[in-house]
This record gives C-alpha cells, structure tokens and sequence, in this order.
C-alpha cells in the first residue's frame, strides 16, 4: 500500500519529464471480469524507442494489458500514461487522435474480410481529408514495401497464408506512422520460420519508424531476437524484469520454465 | 471500384423503381378517391344516413359518379350530406332528382342513389340541395309492424264481437245459422238440386248412346287412352 | 459448514431457473435499450459513412429481391387459389381480387417480406458482426481511430429500415401479379377487371399504416441483427449462436411490433 502510495507521488512529480522519457507508463493497473482478476496492481514502463517483450503464460492478463493501453478495456483502478496523455480521461475525439499514434498488431491480424488489401490498408487513413488519393496510394505501397508484400495488394484477406496476413496487419497499423505499436502474440499459430521473419520484421519496424514498443508472446525465440528488456507476468502482476541473457541465468523456476 | 460503382447503379435502379411503384399506387387509389377532376357539390338533409361514410360513392342509374364528401349532424334530427358528382353527369341530373342511401349488395358498402327527376326540370346547379328519400331502416320496420299489430288486435276484437251476435242469433247472418227453419228449407233445396242433376245426367248418357254424338265420344275416348300410353 | 453448504444449494433450488432467467432477460432489455440509445445518438454524429450505407443498402435491398420476389408471387398465387372455395361458397368469387389485394397490402406482404428479411439479412447481419467481433475486426477499427458504431452498425441498421419498405413495395406488386395469374388459373379476369377491382378495394388507410410500419420491421431487423452481432462473446460459437438467437428474437419482435401497428391503425383509422 505504502509503495504504491509514494509511487504515485512519484509520478506526479515527474509528470513531465516522464512525459518526454516514457513512451507509456503504467502505474497500480487493476482489471478483474467478474470474479476473475487479472491484473492485480500492474506497474509498467516503456521507455522511448525501446522494445519491451511482455512474457507470461496465458491467462496471465497480457492482452487485457495492452488493450488498456489503447483503451479498449476500461481497468477498474490505476493510472495509465500514454505519450504524456492520460488514457482513462481521455474522451472520444481526443482517445482517437491518440489511437492515430498507437499501432495496434492484433492476434488474428484483424484484416477487414470484406476488403482488397489495398482497402485494408486505405481504410486507417480514410478520415484524413488532408490526405490526396495519389498520397494514400503511395502510402499503401510503401507500407507494403516494408513488409515484402507489395504484390498481394489486390487480393482478398482469405488469399492470404497466416504469416501474410500477419504482415499485412502489420503494413495496416504501420501506414499511421504510429510512435508506440503493440504486439499481440505476434508469432502465434505460425512456424518457426515465419515467426522468425516476423520478429526479424518487429525489429526492422523499430529501425525504420523509431517506434517504441510492447510485445506480449510466450514465444522464447520470438523474445531473444526482438527484445531490449523482457518482464515476466504471473498472476497479474510483475515477477521480474531484466535483459534476456540475464533472465537466462534467472534462478526463479517460473522464468527457467521459458528456457527449457 | 468500378465493381462498386455497378452495384450503386443497380441499387439506383432497384431503390427507383420500388419508390415509383409505390408512388404509382398511391397515385391510383388517391385517383380512385378524386376521380373526376372537374365536381359539383350537392348535398342533402337526412333524417339517418344508416351508416353512410365519407368516400362512399354516389350512384346514379348504377354508375358511380362521384363521393360522399362530408357528413354533419345539423340538429337533433337531421343530417347534411354533401356528395361531390362528375360535372358531366350534371346535365342529366334534374332539380327534382331524389338522393336514396342503399347498400352495394347484401353485405357491401353504403352507396347514394341519385333517383334522376323527370325531364322538362332544369338541371342541377352547384351547392343544390336535393330532396331526400328516407331509406328504409330496421326501426322503421318494426315501427310499421307495431301498428299492423295494433290493427290486427282491433280487427280480433270486432270479430269476436261480431261471433257472439252471430251465436245469440241476431242480425241476418245470425239468423242465418242459427233459424232451424231456413236450415231445414236449405236441406231441401239441397235435395232437389241433386234430383235435378241425376237426371241431367241420364240426358248426357243417352246423347252419347246416340248414333249422330257416338263418333265425337269415341274420338275422345281413344286420345285419353293414347295419352295414357304416353305416359 | 456443511449444512451451510447444503442450505446455499437448496436455496438454489427453491430460486428454480427463473431467477436467473429473469435477471438475464432485464439486463439483455436494458443492454437492448442502450444499444438502441447509442444508435439513435450516434446516427447524429459525424462522420457520415454515406459509401459504406450504400453498399449496405445494396446487400440488404438488391441482393435480397430475388428471395423476396419469389416468396411474394408464390405468396399471392397461394393465398388466391386457397381463399376461392371459401368464397365461392358465398357465391361472392368476384370478390377475390378484393379481397388477396387487402391482405397482401396490409398484412401479408409487410410481415412476410419482413420475415425473409430477418432470415437472410438478419442472420447475416449477426453473423457478420458476431466474427468480426471475434477476430478482433472491430477492435482493429477501433484503435485505428475509427468509431466501429458508426461504421458498423449505423450503416447496417438504416439500411434495413430504408430498404425494407422497397423490398415490400415490390414484394406487394410480385403478389398481386401472383394473385392475377391464379385468379386465371380458374376461370377468366382480364388485367383491367383485376386491375381496377384491386385498386378500388384500398384505401390510403390500407398502405400507409403498412407502409410505415415496414420501415420499423427494418429498423428491428437491423437492430436486433447488430446487437446480437456486436455483443457476441462467446468465441467462434457466438458466431452461430449471435446469427441464430438474431433471426429468432428479430421475427418475434416484428410480431410484437406487428401487434402494436394493428392497435394503433385501429385507433387512428
């Protein structure tokens, strides 16, 4: 209770300057559905231009996490810093202009069914009045571009093999530019080559976007190459943290099950 | 996206044509309402309209020429209905026209009879008010019936005033029946009518006996018998 | 404890299924009721998906009239040949044309079409939105910045309340060219005999109570296909379950609604 308290002193002094150092800040998260609680006092921090890989069993609340983060669960009790705004208060227009600057890769992919890619692609950009057709077509080509996709432009989500689709997702949320992107289990359901391009490609995004970024994945492979820091999750809350040589050497049996 | 712009023409066409059918149909039946542009108004006092509602027609000779228009209720016992009829038929409806309220068949709508007046009239002008007939109405029915009854029960007491006179004998038809003596007189005519008859029919057998008359009676005979076998 | 236990169990029991039953049916009612709220809020809020409303429009209306076409022309072909011994026993066969055009415009064409409705675009609609909602589709929406609501759902549900009354006005005049061809089947009416006897037979207050109430058929429809969809939860099963519980619950309340609209035209007319 104590801690908690002078945390958050903490963080109030520092509101600031957290804001120009902390792509997002997580601090006392709460979430529980119905009887079920999953994040049981969360503490989080992403530094700028950092990737932070979130490992934890499933269950363990990992995508409550991030969906937190871009607002679309609301957690109980907690405060939540994302690019120097507060999430929690934030109201349509302005969570919105927010969610612009968020990427967002889901499980699935999340791709539109009923759409091309190329309409997949267009469609984070339609509200934009500012941006010309030619402008938005580029965009999409060069959103595939980075993700060795250009020639699926035409097809339809269903066309596509799930390390594709994967990919497109990813071109999708990266056409926003976005400073912060978030992974959901980004390796899940594909071979170890393909996640291995995949997490090739996270690393790669970070090089060309200067993003910052949280990936959730109990992917060990996926972690070693993409990861500058890694946390651990058990029962909601943090177990530990550090780099990934250093959670190799760990001595606590959760973090040795990911390694053997 | 030319894909797109194809399906925005065929729901273009689809959404049209649904819309002018449905305009076309209201169209119709609001022209069925209002179908003669050119209308006189007449109207008529009713004593009861029996059910008649606005938008029923108006008959005449049994074509509909027009509708109810209005119905009010102008005092306690009477009723203004206003018709508008075709301005063309006007011509043929007399000042001395009559307006009747009937039904179209036995379990149809009310319709207006106009009853055309007798030539030599001039013809109807607008706003003209026409004599009524009143329409025959179940209360009248039974108002009428109430009065037959009432005849019928004087008519029942006469008679059985005029039975017991008869029975004591008075008057001529009393002694009619009740004199033994005149009954006895007619017993005896009675008796020589039949006399008389017996004989004449001995004349009628002998005339047929007779050579000159037997010719005709066989005919008939034998077209009796031939009209037996026929059957 | 162990009683304890056993009491806890028992009051159960003594609760039966109601309890839960009926608490499940008044938070589905004011889930409904907000969900409903939300629409009508959000169908003033900018941005207006005017490209995504047509193509909705050209599912719900165009994709829908072969269906709605053929149901309606067997539907008058049927309720003629079915209605004529009755009334020929009156001797009043004269009055067929009559009376199938008084059904079908008031009654039966509205309800029918309405049900095939809920049946293909219904059921599409929930299963639509119930997988989007499980692959993360509308989330996806949702954190790129775009109001998913607005999207989604509004574009959906006015396009079933505006194209609803198209599809009926069309299922009306298929039945009645149905109902023709069955009048001839036994015995001959010309066009313009059928033609000007159906006309005559209605009123205004025969269509526009019916044509009013198809626009609030489409707005159920719509309404009950996305709440179903959107608030899916079950995983890849809510797909089925959302599809089927909205073709189920959006025929029900086209009754109900059906119901009220005979009340009210009762009263007004």
């Amino acid at each position: 209770m104590n801690d908690s308290n002078s945390d958050k002193k903490k963080t109030n002094e520092t509101d600031e300057t957290s804001a120009k150092e902390f792509a997002i800040e997580i601090v006392d998260l709460h979430k529980s559905f119905k009887s079920n609680r999953v994040l049981k006092g969360l503490n989080l921090v992403l530094a700028k231009g950092e990737n932070l890989v979130v490992l934890g069993k499933s269950g363990t609340g990992k995508s409550v996490l991030i969906k937190c983060v871009v607002g679309l669960i609301e957690p109980e009790e907690g405060s939540l810093t994302v690019l120097g705004e507060n999430v929690l208060e934030l109201k349509d227009k302005k969570l919105n202009d927010l969610r612009k600057k968020v990427g967002f890769l889901f499980q699935s992919a999340a791709l539109y069914d009923s759409m091309t890619v190329r309409e997949n692609l267009k469609f984070p950009l339609r509200t934009d009045p500012s941006i010309e057709e030619d402008e938005k077509e580029a965009l999409v080509k060069e959103a595939l571009e980075n993700v060795g996709l250009l020639d699926a432009i035409d097809k339809m989500p269903s066309e596509l093999s799930g390390g594709m689709r994967k990919r497109v997702g990813l071109a999708r949320t990266l056409i926003l530019k976005p400073a912060v992107m978030l992974y959901d289990e980004p390796t899940n359901g594909l071979d170890p080559i393909t996640s291995r391009e995949i997490s090739k490609l996270i690393t790669d995004v970070r090089e060309k976007y200067k993003t910052s970024s949280i990936i959730i994945t109990h992917d060990i492979a996926c972690a070693k190459i993409t990861a500058d820091r890694i946390v651990v999750l058990k029962d909601g809350v943090c177990l530990t943290e550090g780099t990934f040589e250093e959670l190799q050497n760990s001595e606590i049996p959760e973090v040795r099950a990911y390694f053997e | 996206m030319k894909n797109n712009n194809r399906n925005k023409i065929k729901l273009g066409i689809f959404v049209t044509i649904g819309l002018a059918l449905f305009i076309l149909g209201i169209y119709l039946i609001g022209d069925k309402q209002k179908m003669f542009n050119n209308t006189v108004t007449i109207s008529g006092i009713f004593k009861d309209v029996s059910g008649l509602q606005v938008g029923n027609n108006v008959r005449f000779s049994g074509i509909t020429i027009g509708v109810v228009e209005n119905i009010e209720i102008v005092s306690d016992s009477a009723v203004r209905v206003d018709f508008s009829i075709d301005e063309q038929t006007k011509k043929f409806i007399k000042k001395n026209a009559k307006i009747t309220i009937g039904s179209d068949g036995l379990m149809g709508n009310k319709v207006a009879i106009i009853i055309p007046g007798t030539a030599g009239n001039k013809e109807i002008q607008d706003k003209d008010f026409l004599i009524t007939t009143v329409p025959v109405s179940m209360d009248e029915i039974l108002a009428k019936l109430k009065t037959t009854s009432n005849n019928a029960a004087t008519i029942t007491d006469d008679l059985a005033a005029m039975t017991h006179s008869i029975r004591s004998g008075k008057g001529t038809v009393g002694k009619l029946f009740m004199d033994t003596v005149f009954a006895d007189n007619l017993d005896k005519t009675l008796v020589n009518i039949k006399q008389g008859a017996g004989g004449f029919k001995n004349n009628m057998d002998a005339a047929s006996d007779n050579f000159l008359l037997r010719g005709f009676f066989k005919k008939k005979k034998k077209n009796r018998e031939k009209d037996k076998e026929k059957k | 404890m162990d009683s304890s236990k056993k009491k806890a169990i028992h009051e159960d029991e003594d609760n039966g299924p109601w309890f839960p039953m009926l608490f499940s049916f008044f938070s589905e009612m004011t889930s409904l009721t907000l969900f409903t709220a939300k629409y009508c809020k959000n169908l003033f809020i900018p941005p207006y998906e005017i490209n995504e409303l047509l193509k909705q429009c050209y599912f719900v209306g165009y994709r829908s009239l072969p269906l709605v076409g053929i149901t309606g022309f067997i539907m008058g072909l049927v309720l003629t040949i079915q209605s004529r011994p009755t009334l020929s026993e009156f001797g009043a066969e004269s009055w067929l044309p009559a009376m199938v055009a008084v059904s079908i415009i008031r009654e039966i064409g509205p309800v029918i079409t309405a049900l095939i409705c809920a049946g293909k675009v219904g059921s599409g609609i929930g299963a639509e939105l119930a997988s989007m909602r499980v692959t993360e589709q509308i989330d996806a929406m949702e954190v790129s910045g775009i109001n998913p609501f607005n999207y989604i759902v509004v574009t959906r549900i006015l396009a079933t309340t505006l194209m609803l009354p198209v599809l009926v006005v069309f299922s009306d005049v298929i039945a009645l060219a149905g109902s023709f061809l069955a009048v001839n089947i036994n015995g001959e009416v010309t066009f313009t005999l059928f033609f000007s006897q159906v006309i005559d037979s209605l009123a205004f207050s025969d269509v526009f109570p019916s044509f009013i109430k198809t626009f609030f058929f489409g707005f159920a429809i719509g309404l009950i296909g996305c709440y179903k969809g959107y608030n899916t939860d079950k995983g890849t099963e809510g797909v089925g379950l959302s599809a089927n519980s909205a073709v189920v619950l959006s025929s029900l309340l086209i009754f109900v609604m059906d119901m009220i609209a005979v009340q009210i035209t009762d009263l007004l007319f």
